[in-house]
Formats: structure tokens, C-alpha cells, sequence
């Protein structure tokens, strides 16, 4: 197919970049962020995890998917790496400002406008990737622009 | 609470939670819905849903515009399931106080939406469908810390009533934090319990897929369905795994975790039931067996007595504290002393010694109990020359009461009877409060 082809049929395609941060800490607890493998394993958890209806307010199809196929799921704890806020038995505590620092000079270097509030929020996933069944996400910055090749 | 500017702007606009609304300042243009404002964040602040999902907090300074773009559609209309009765399953009451389990929080509207009917609690737990029949009670719904002696009465008439209507089991779903003041409670105001009382709430709440409650649920309406038990219990997870609930009873648990999923444990108790993943349920300890309704029919005696403190003694302590109680009327105070049941007693600075003001406060008719804030153990009056000058007062050593149960039984104790009838019988169990053994596998459970 030929570059013109996409364009006939108003195809537009972005990249999604996920970047961890090499933080002292997590960015909702103390925990160290650093995948070390050095952390002795004190325990094991099993959970089930079914589909609810999230912030969208909808039971998410994917995730109702999930449930039907009944899996649990087992996390191994290391000391260090791992505490209640990682095994969804404790609250979050305040955002990392570590974290934050980073991200409002890349949000800067790349022209965007930051909001001006930030608004923690539940992205569900059940997948069994995360012990809570949601990650917890905030959008900092929108819009912006990066030159590449003069463009 | 939204600052005045922002609380004008929606009400000339007609804008509520729900709507789609178009945000303009000199900084930015954002359209999306209008999220419901929570007490967290700048009164200055909007808090708007992107398409993608995402929120972002905007904030509505000099010269902004808030325009409506379209009227949200309210509160959605929950699914139900099919709640038809299936012969030869028992009969459950369901009887909601509060608590995540019962209720459906609508994130556009902020609204709380109540499970009223079984089907809309069978479409979100359809497993119960297979264990029982529900019937559904909501007499009220309040924050666990809320709670008093008043929704106490009408919860403990809810379940006489619930088995007088020919229940087999009653299940009270309730938020956490009071839930074993609750259980303790219903202890002492219900007789001759027909079925099991099993309590059950969740600690991360229903709205996220790893919630505790369905599991909590299922597995409490299985012991009220099924169980031969006649007493009140709490049935929450055994462990942080979602495979094994455990039924504590009513006088002996205690929240001993601010959050985890198994912070409810049994003191001085061993738990009297587990209920395993597949729901089979494995008795655990002696309990008392459910009262035939031929022989008795179950009854509430909801007379309470809330003047009662619970005072625990600690170092630097100024005693007069007692004294103002006396003056406030109160009838009853149960203390949590140190250890065995000790109070400052002997100490050179007269302002710390407790002795003449128990002694004033027991003059004036207060029935004063002695409990330990251990927690774990036996109060014992008998091993130290100042316990026995203490209990030598009038001081009533409560055995291995729970602080929390020694202060729900004062104070039932006194609605019910004389002072000097509650001060005899605080000591003496009628609950399975009290016990006169203790076995070595007790603590830590």
C-alpha cells in the first residue's frame, strides 16, 4: 500500500511512550522502584479479581472477559520491593514529588500545558497485573510539540 | 465546595454533575464532562473528563466561561438479574445499614445508588442466586463511626422480626469501623437467636475488582443460609488471600488493622467457622446451636443505658477526668488499665492518684468496671497489693473481656437493670463474652 493510500482514508497513528523513572521510591508508596531481585520473598497472595464497573462507569468488556475465565492469581511479596500499598491491603500514600519533578521539565521541554490540577485516578485492568485490579494514573500535561527532522 | 464564582456559573448555566460542559480561558479550551467536586483539591477548581478518559482539574480564574454543551443523562439505570424465589433454597434476610457492599457509587453524578432490590444485587454477586433466597431490608444507611445505640435498637427488632417472618439466616452488611461495637451490641439485645446473625462488610472497597466484599458476601449468606449456629458473628477474610473467610463472634472480635482485608480477629477466641472458596463451611470451636422456633421464638431487648465512658489509664493521666463524668450524669465507666487491670494507685504526686475519685464516683452510684488495653489476657485483681485495694474499692474486674464489649455490656446492662444488678452480672457471662479458661492457642489468632 502507498503513503498516499493512508491518507485517502484519513489515517492518523500516534506512539505511546512508557518510561519508568528511576525514582528513590514508587510513585504512590516507599517501596524502593528499583527491580533488584535482591529482596528476600516473605510471602505469597492469592486473589480472584472480577469485572466492576470502573470510573467510565461501565463494566469494561475486556474485563468481564476475564472474570468468566475464573483465574486467580498468586503475587509473591520481596521484602523491600513490596508493602500493603503494593498488595492493595493499605490506601496510597502521597504522589512521589520526586516523580513529579521529572515529569513538568520533560512536560516543558516538549511545549505542553500542564493542568492545573492534578486528578489521580483507577484505570481497571484484570488482567491480575496489578494486586488492586486498577493502575493509578494522573495526566500532567497536553499538548506539545517535539522537532524531528526540522518538522 | 465549589468558590462562589464557580457555584454562579453552574447555576445560571444549568450545569450539573453528568453534564458535558465546554471550559474556555485565556490558558485553555477543554470540553468533556463535569465531574462531581470531592472535598479533596481547590474550591477555584472544575474537575472536567476528557474523551480519553482521563480527568484534569481546570482551574476558573477572572475572565473563564462555562458553557453546557449537553445535559448528562442522571443517574444510569442499574442491571438487574432474575430474583425469582427457586424452591427448596433458605430464606436469608439481607439487612443493609451501610457500607460499599449494598451500594453503587455513580462516578459521573457522584450520586449513591442503593441495591435495593435482590436482582440488583444478584446481578452484581450472582453467585448468591445459587446459595438463597434474599429478602432485602434497608432500614437505614450510616457511616460506620455513625453508629449508636439507636440504629442499634432498630437493627436488632430488623432481625427478631427477620426470623419471626420465617428466616433461616440474617446477614447485615455494615461498613467496618464500629462493626464489632455492632456485633457486641446485638449480642446482648437478641435472646433466643432461631438461625445465625453473620455481619460482613468489606475493607478496599466494592468498586475496584480485587474488592473484599464478594467473597465476604458470599460466604457470610452461606453461613446464614446454612450453618446450625445461634449467635452473632463477624465474617470477614482469614488471611490477605481471597481463599478462606473466617467467622469470628460477636463479644470477641476486634478491627486490629486500619485496612488489611483480615483485620478482624478473634481475642481471647479461637473463630468459630471457615468458609472455604468452593463456600464449605468448617466448624472451627464450640458455639451455641441455633434456638428451635417451635421451642422459642428469637426476641430484642434494646434497652441501653449511653451514659457509660471507656476511659484507658496511661501515664500522666489526671484523674479529675473521673470526677467530671460523675458530674455529667454518667452511670457506668469501664476502665482499660495497664497490665492486670492497674491505675496510677501509689504514685508521690497526689494529683495522678486515682483511689479517691473512683471512690467519689462509685459513691455516687457509678458501676465501674476494670479491663486491660492488652487486649489479650485476663484481668487479675489478686497478684498485686494495690489490684486488691483497687477491687477492694468496688471495682469490678471484667475477666477477659474485650474493653469495647465491657463497655457495650455496661451499658445495656444498665438500660435493663438495676446498678446493682449490672454490677453482679458484669463479671458473669451471658454472651460468650467471658470465659473462664483460656487456651494456649488464643493469641495471635
Amino acid at each position: 500500500m502507498a503513503i498516499d493510500d493512508y491518507k485517502s482514508i484519513g489515517f492518523m497513528c500516534g506512539i505511546e511512550i512508557h518510561q519508568r523513572l528511576a525514582t528513590s521510591t514508587k510513585l504512590f508508596c516507599s517501596c524502593t522502584a528499583e527491580i533488584s531481585g535482591k529482596g528476600r520473598e516473605i510471602g505469597r497472595i492469592r486473589r480472584r479479581q472480577r469485572a466492576v464497573a470502573g470510573e467510565l462507569g461501565k463494566v469494561d468488556r475486556s474485563a468481564e472477559f476475564e472474570e468468566e475465565r475464573e483465574r486467580d492469581f498468586t503475587y509473591r511479596v520481596f521484602r523491600g520491593n513490596s508493602c500493603l500499598v503494593d498488595v492493595d491491603e493499605e490506601p496510597p500514600h502521597e504522589m512521589s514529588m520526586e516523580a513529579l519533578r521529572i515529569a513538568l521539565p520533560i512536560a516543558r521541554a516538549m511545549g505542553m500545558r500542564v493542568v492545573d490540577e492534578l486528578q489521580p485516578m483507577r484505570k481497571g485492568v484484570v488482567d491480575g497485573s496489578d494486586p488492586s485490579a486498577f493502575q493509578r494514573t494522573v495526566l500532567v500535561a497536553m499538548d506539545g510539540s517535539i522537532t524531528v527532522n526540522g518538522k | 465546595m465549589y468558590s462562589e464564582p464557580i457555584a454562579r456559573a453552574l447555576e445560571s448555566g444549568g450545569i450539573s454533575s453528568g453534564d458535558v460542559v465546554l471550559f474556555e480561558s485565556e490558558k485553555q479550551r477543554v470540553e468533556g464532562e463535569l465531574m462531581p467536586k470531592t472535598e479533596v483539591g481547590r474550591p477555584d477548581t472544575l474537575v472536567i473528563k476528557l474523551g480519553n478518559g482521563y480527568n484534569v482539574g481546570v482551574r476558573y480564574a477572572k475572565g473563564a466561561k462555562l458553557k453546557l454543551v449537553k445535559k448528562g443523562t442522571g443517574v444510569p439505570k442499574f442491571p438487574v438479574a432474575d430474583a425469582k424465589s427457586k424452591q427448596g433454597l433458605p430464606k436469608v434476610t439481607l439487612v443493609y445499614i451501610g457500607g460499599t457492599i449494598g451500594s453503587k457509587i455513580d462516578y459521573k453524578t457522584g450520586g449513591v445508588h442503593m441495591l435495593i432490590k435482590p436482582g440488583e444485587l444478584l446481578y452484581e454477586v450472582p453467585e448468591l442466586a445459587e446459595i438463597a433466597n434474599l429478602e432485602i431490608k434497608n432500614p437505614f444507611s450510616i457511616d460506620s463511626a455513625d453508629i449508636s445505640y439507636y440504629e442499634w435498637q432498630t437493627v436488632a427488632k430488623e432481625v427478631a422480626s427477620a426470623f419471626g417472618g420465617g428466616a433461616r439466616g440474617v446477614v447485615i452488611t455494615m461498613g467496618t469501623d464500629a462493626m464489632h461495637y455492632t456485633s457486641a451490641a446485638l449480642s446482648f439485645m437478641l435472646k433466643d437467636l432461631n438461625g445465625p446473625v453473620v455481619i460482613t462488610g468489606a475493607q478496599r472497597s466494592s468498586d475496584r475488582g480485587s474488592s473484599d466484599a464478594f467473597f465476604n458476601l458470599k460466604c457470610a449468606v452461606k453461613l446464614a443460609a446454612e450453618s446450625d449456629i445461634g449467635e452473632i458473628g463477624i465474617c470477614m477474610h482469614r488471611t490477605s488471600s481471597d481463599d478462606e473467610c473466617m467467622l469470628t463472634r460477636g463479644t470477641r472480635a476486634r478491627k486490629m488493622h486500619t485496612s488489611r482485608r483480615d483485620a478482624f480477629r478473634p481475642i481471647n477466641d479461637r473463630p468459630i467457622a471457615f468458609v472455604d472458596e468452593k463456600l464449605r463451611i468448617r466448624y472451627n470451636s464450640d458455639y451455641s446451636k441455633a434456638v428451635d422456633r417451635k421451642e422459642a421464638r428469637t426476641t430484642s431487648h434494646t434497652k441501653f443505658e449511653p451514659k457509660v465512658a471507656l476511659i484507658q489509664s496511661h501515664p500522666n493521666f489526671d484523674p479529675e477526668i473521673i470526677d467530671l463524668y460523675a458530674r455529667k450524669g454518667y452511670r457506668g465507666i469501664i476502665i482499660e488499665g495497664t497490665g492486670l487491670g492497674n491505675i496510677p494507685g501509689s504514685t508521690q504526686h497526689k494529683d495522678m492518684l486515682w483511689m479517691s475519685h473512683l471512690e467519689g464516683a462509685m459513691k455516687k452510684g457509678i458501676v465501674i468496671g476494670m479491663t486491660s488495653q492488652c487486649l489479650y489476657g485476663r484481668v487479675n485483681s489478686n497478684v498485686y497489693r494495690l489490684l486488691r485495694l483497687i477491687s477492694n474499692l468496688g471495682v469490678v474486674y471484667c475477666e477477659d473481656m474485650l474493653p469495647e464489649t465491657a463497655l457495650v455490656k455496661l451499658s445495656w446492662l444498665l438500660g435493663n437493670h438495676t446498678p446493682e444488678e449490672a454490677r453482679r452480672m458484669l463479671p458473669v457471662q451471658i454472651a460468650r463474652e467471658i470465659k473462664d479458661r483460656s487456651e494456649t492457642d488464643e493469641f495471635l489468632v
